[in-house]
């Protein structure tokens, strides 16, 4: 059966609406070809089916002969996309634009049976794309503003349906008016009445909802008049209508344009529409799509193998979207006869500008001498070429630009010039320099360290490797070094080692890492570290080896002198405490020195022969150390065993290491057994608590690690004589710093906020002498600019001292206390802003209180009188407790400012007590008078403290009971007491006395006013005069507070 | 006492504070003018008060600012200005600005005319 056969597929490839033709894979021999084919080749059906391919399209065989043989020959794709292309139309020469397909179709056995061709003739989208522009222009003289939105709309359509225009774009323009508010239908053309689907006479004079019932109800009325009376033209774009046409009722899509008629007053009269019917368009669309489902299963009969064609399409037609690749067609003398889309773009030229400059003025000045020079060469060869070279996009920004350069050949087989495409790989040629200089820096950064380089092809053993490698392997940077030198210069016994060792790293996928040493051609040898990795080829496999090499011939030598070093002095102090025993083979008699007489406890006179000493090993070890002595004399070997042993007589447990080897006499018996034997019971105790402080050291510090990653700390350690500042990763993201090991701590500490940053510094100074205790704490705000909001912390540390007190270290953690702080603020401010409002009503309150008392004074009521005052005094109260709050606040946001002033603090005492008995009749308060004391100090806010004092005494004892302050002046500092007779306090309270908020929680309490702020802000004045607050006090037995001052 | 009452201009947006004080002082013998809106004071003080008591924070208006104006004019300045407020914190800004003296709210009738009488001399 041949393809012509199927009348299903001729008909569906009928339908399609872009060119198809099906040629047999092997001939090449046309086998089917749809009418949209015919009309885009201009040649008859017969000069083309039955034929070989290239018979008809001799003229587009020069460039396309070979992508239609590879299609065959590899099975894949190949795409052409709105290319120009020379075809002899209707027996003339003429240049069409076309995107086109050669798709392989496959058989069962995947073998490409048949190549199908797809052809979509641009040329006729852009003639179609003027015949709208056509239209546009006779809608202009309708309505100009209408042009506009339907260009726009069109324009959009087109752009989305570019492949529909060339077959349905016949679009007429139908035109109407309708008069006055009936709409009568007045003027109207041939068009209109076709889309109508009436004749003149069913429509002439009568008003339109009349003529055109069924356009009734569907909201025209609505719009017509909104038009008629506003003014406002109405635009609607594939609006869709039913109407009555052939004889029945049509789905139809029209483009509306309403617009109002005017007469010379510009009164309106009328309405003019302008529709143009899409319903085609629209359809069309419909249709393509349900062609296109059509032709999906065209497709699943020509190949069984429809899935490979339809992905290796969809890939093909995504990277053609993807891509932008730049077409232009040059005469020979390199004129511009046509440029694509694509280089419009990039240079921001019209094509006609291209025609007329040409490329000259977008050539990067640097590249235009060599690449006019490549483009005569080439085109002096008429043979395909490539360049690559820069030009200046319409931005004036330098892209690189790769371009294909192929020849045209005129029908008659002369040269015509060339047709290139050209694609931006700016991006490409930007990632290699990057790449590249990421090599380079790679290089440098090895070259610096001292490290040697290399890479091996495991595979041909070809090896690459930098002069500072030759130079490891004692070669001279010039010379020439292949794997095996290098294999070779390894000693001999690492060489095993070293091989499985790398093929391991290969097969795991892991770091490579050795220690070897290997011998210089001069015969010196040489420690090398090398660090390697595999890297493999697509399938998986290693291909090569790349490593990194360096000398640590001096430390490997520093390393074994310092082991060397210690077995020395292990050798010297052992030989100080030696004991030796020596028996003789013959005579089995056993001689111990003196030492080994007193390891096991024996006095140096008494005999201890060997059984008894071996009584003395612990029974845990005695079978052991037996068994190697036995193994020892039998084998001739030296035994070395440690154990412990338990003294004769004082019964001390010793631990000891015995080595001994058995001595052959000249003719090979034995001879003698003899040996050593050393105390080594302090260097067990000394491992054992090594051991366990080492354990102890490591669970400590592993749950100090976790606090501090819990609590969200960070941790400090600065050490004063380097002037270097380290710490965890927490710090260096709130200090902004790199992950380095060390820094400055003047970089650490440029980013504390100005205001704070000296304050940190005094405190660090402080925290470094010895006298301070080493203690160091500091809040302070870090200014972050890698944080937008700055970070408040607090720091607690402690220094170390040397036994010379000199600091070492400081080291502490760090807490973010932003949040906190936050806190804090808005409740201050809260408290601050109530207060206040409460203070405005306090004022008008306590006016009208006082208007009252003097009216009542006059009239002489002693009673209301009375009443008046203690309202008074509650107000006053009320008054009180609201500046305590605002103190409060203003301690708490570091508002307050001392003002000191020299007063004599007995007269302030005695005057707060007298003002405190006016209020307080019901205690019997005293002040013992004291010597004259002279302080500097806030006499407002010392007032204030002892004010309170006295009122809480006032509070917490009974009625009648005395109180009793007093002072003195005493080294320096000033004293004052305040002693009461009252409840008393317990140890739990006296501790949280001073904080705020707090009460004294108890029956007592609960009848006694206040918000326990008092005491708080007493300690708080104290302490800002660098002074101190206390009680003495027990439950039942009164209280006695006190605070003391600096006198200056 | 004077031949005439004295006059004083009392300038607060909170009227209980302006009714309080007011009926005080008239029950004491003064003539009181009243504001609540601060920005009428330059044109009240045109009838010649011996006495401008204003609050610190006004609606509007900070008192501090009347007082820096009213102590500008060659017309106002020998006119002395005692400024209220609730807040302490503000005694140092407002003795800064010019005003004569300056008294915490809520404070004792007795300790204002205390001053007014100091300030009227």
């Amino acid at each position: 059966m041949t393809l012509q056969d199927d009348e299903h597929l001729q008909n569906l490839i009928n339908g399609a609406p872009i060119g198809i033709a099906i040629l047999d894979a092997g001939t090449l021999r046309v086998e089917l070809l749809n009418d949209q084919f015919i009309e885009i080749a201009g040649k008859p059906r017969e000069a083309i089916l039955g034929k070989w391919y290239w018979e008809p399209f001799a003229e587009a065989r020069p460039y396309y002969e070979a992508a239609l043989a590879d299609v065959a020959e590899t099975g894949e794709t190949y795409r052409a996309d709105e290319v120009a292309l020379m075809l002899i139309r209707h027996g003339q020469e003429e240049i069409i634009f076309v995107t086109f397909i050669y798709a392989p179709v496959k058989n069962a056995d995947g073998k490409v049976s048949r190549i199908a061709v797809w052809v979509l003739d641009n040329t006729a989208a852009a003639l179609s794309r003027n015949k709208a522009q056509e239209l546009n222009e006779q809608l202009a003289t309708a309505n100009e503003n209408l042009i506009k939105s339907h260009d726009l709309a069109d324009k959009a359509h087109q752009k989305k349906h570019a492949e529909l225009k060339g077959l349905f774009n016949h679009a007429p323009v139908a035109m109407a008016t309708f008069i006055g508010p009936k709409f009568v239908i007045g003027l109207y053309n041939e068009l209109v009445l076709q889309f109508w689907g009436r004749t003149a006479e069913q429509v002439a004079g009568l008003p339109l909802f009349e003529a055109l019932s069924e356009a009734a109800g569907q909201g025209f009325e609505e719009l017509l008049t909104g038009v008629y009376t506003t003014g406002n033209p109405f635009r609607a774009p594939e609006l869709p209508v039913t109407l009555f046409r052939n004889g029945r009722l049509e789905d139809t899509f029209i483009d509306f344009i309403y617009e109002a008629l005017r007469d010379e007053t510009g009164k309106i009269y009328g309405i003019l529409v302008v529709c143009v019917e899409i319903t085609e368009q629209v359809q069309a669309r419909n249709k393509v799509e349900q062609l296109n489902t059509e032709l999906q299963s065209a497709n699943d009969i020509l190949t069984e193998l429809t899935k490979n064609l339809t992905e290796s399409e969809a890939r093909f037609r995504k990277l053609a979207e993807g891509s932008e690749i730049m077409i232009s067609v040059n005469e020979v003398n390199g004129d511009v006869i046509y440029v694509n889309q694509a280089w419009l773009n990039l240079t921001g030229q019209t094509q006609e500008a291209m025609q007329e400059y040409g490329w000259g003025d977008f050539l990067h000045p640097d590249d235009q001498e060599q690449l006019l020079k490549d483009f005569r060469a080439g085109i002096d060869s008429m043979e395909a070429f490539t360049v690559e070279f820069r030009m200046m996009n319409a931005a004036g920004e330098p892209r690189y630009i790769y371009t294909r350069v192929n020849p045209r050949f005129l029908p008659d087989g002369s040269y015509g010039g060339t047709i290139s495409s050209s694609i931006d790989i700016t991006d490409r040629v930007k990632a290699n320099a990057e790449v590249e200089d990421a090599i380079e820096r790679l290089n440098v950064a090895l070259d610096a360290g001292n490290f040697g380089t290399t890479e091996v092809d495991l595979a041909t053993g070809a090896m690459v490797c930098n002069e500072r490698f030759k130079n490891l392997f004692g070669r001279f940077s010039g010379e020439e070094m292949v794997y095996a030198d290098m294999f070779e210069a390894m000693l001999p016994k690492y060489r095993e080692a070293i091989r499985a060792q790398s093929q391991k790293a290969q097969r795991e996928r892991s770091l490579y890492e050795a220690t070897y040493e290997i011998k210089w051609p001069d015969g010196s040898i040489h420690w090398i570290e090398a660090h390697g990795r595999a890297r493999y080829g697509a399938d998986g496999k290693p291909n090569r080896m790349v490593g990194i090499l360096a000398d640590v011939t001096e430390q490997v030598k520093a390393r074994t002198a310092l082991e060397q070093a210690e077995i020395k002095l292990r050798l010297a102090t052992e030989a100080a405490a030696l004991g030796t025993w020596y028996i003789n083979a013959e005579t089995l008699e056993f001689l111990p020195s003196v030492r080994l007489k007193e390891l096991f406890g024996f006095g140096p006179d008494e005999v201890m022969p060997y059984a008894a000493a071996v009584d003395q090993i612990a029974e845990s070890h005695r079978q052991r150390v037996t068994d190697a002595v036995s193994a020892a004399i039998a084998e001739g070997k030296t035994y070395d065993i440690e154990y412990p042993v338990m003294g004769f007589h004082d019964g001390r447990l010793r631990w000891v290491r015995a080595t001994g080897r058995l001595f052959k006499a000249d003719g090979g018996e034995p001879a003698h057994f003899s040996g050593t034997m050393i105390d080594i019971t302090e260097q067990v105790a000394a491992m054992e608590s090594i051991r366990k402080s080492g354990d102890d050291l490591r669970i400590s510090r592993d749950e100090t690690q976790l606090a501090i990653d819990a609590a969200a700390l960070a941790t400090f350690d600065y050490n004063p004589s380097t002037g270097k500042f380290k710490g965890n990763q927490l710090i260096r993201e709130w200090f902004g710093l790199q992950p380095e090991e060390e820094i400055e701590l003047s970089v650490a500490t440029s980013v504390i906020a100005d205001a704070d940053r000296e304050r940190v510094l005094a405190a660090i100074a402080e925290a470094l002498k010895f006298e301070s205790g080493g203690n160091y704490e500091v809040s302070y705000t870090i200014i972050n600019p890698l944080d937008p909001v700055p970070r408040v912390v607090k720091a607690f540390g402690e220094t170390q001292f040397n036994e010379r007190q000199e600091p070492v270290r400081l080291s502490g953690v760090l807490q973010d206390i932003t949040e906190q702080r936050q806190d804090e603020q808005r409740k201050n401010d809260f408290i601050s802003m109530v207060s206040h409002e409460l203070k405005t009503p306090l004022t008008s309150l306590l006016g009208y209180v006082q208007m009252l008392q003097l009216i009542t004074r006059k009239q002489g009521d002693e009673k209301l009188n009375g009443v008046l005052e203690k309202s008074q005094a509650q107000v006053k109260k009320m008054t009180t407790m609201i500046n305590g709050f605002l103190d409060m606040s203003r301690f708490q946001s570091g508002k307050i400012y001392l003002q000191k002033q020299e007063f004599l603090l007995n007269q302030l005492l005695e005057e707060t007590v007298a003002e405190t008995l006016l209020v307080n009749g019901s205690h019997e308060i005293s002040f013992v008078q004291c010597a004259p004391v002279l302080i500097t100090a806030d006499r407002d806010k010392i007032g204030q403290v002892v004010t309170n004092l006295l009122s809480n005494a006032v509070k917490y004892s009974p009625k009648g009971s005395r109180i009793t302050v007093s002072c003195q002046a005493r080294n320096k500092l000033a004293t004052v007491s305040v002693t009461d007779e009252g409840v008393g306090i317990n140890q739990a309270n006296r501790e949280k006395l001073f904080d705020r908020f707090f009460r004294v929680e108890g029956k007592q309490a609960e009848t006694i006013s206040g918000f326990g702020i008092g005491l708080y802000l007493s300690a708080e004045i104290i302490e800002r005069h660098q002074g101190k607050i206390w009680v003495e006090s027990e439950p039942g037995e009164g209280s006695t507070f006190y605070f003391e001052i600096p006198i200056v | 006492m004077r031949e005439t009452a004295a006059k004083v201009l009392l300038a607060d947006d909170d009227e209980s504070i302006v009714d309080a004080i007011s009926m005080m002082l008239e029950y004491m013998g003064y003539a009181v003018e009243t504001t609540l809106d601060g920005t009428q004071v330059p044109e009240i003080v045109a009838h010649a008060p011996d006495v401008v008591i204003l609050d610190v924070w006004m609606a509007g208006i900070d008192g501090r600012d009347i007082c820096r104006s009213l102590k500008s004019d060659s017309h106002t300045a020998a006119i002395p200005i005692l400024m209220i407020s609730a807040s302490k914190d503000a005694k140092a800004s407002v003795l800064a600005c010019g005003a004569d003296d300056f008294l915490e709210k809520p404070f004792d009738i007795d300790v204002l005319v205390e001053k007014i009488e100091r300030l009227i001399g």
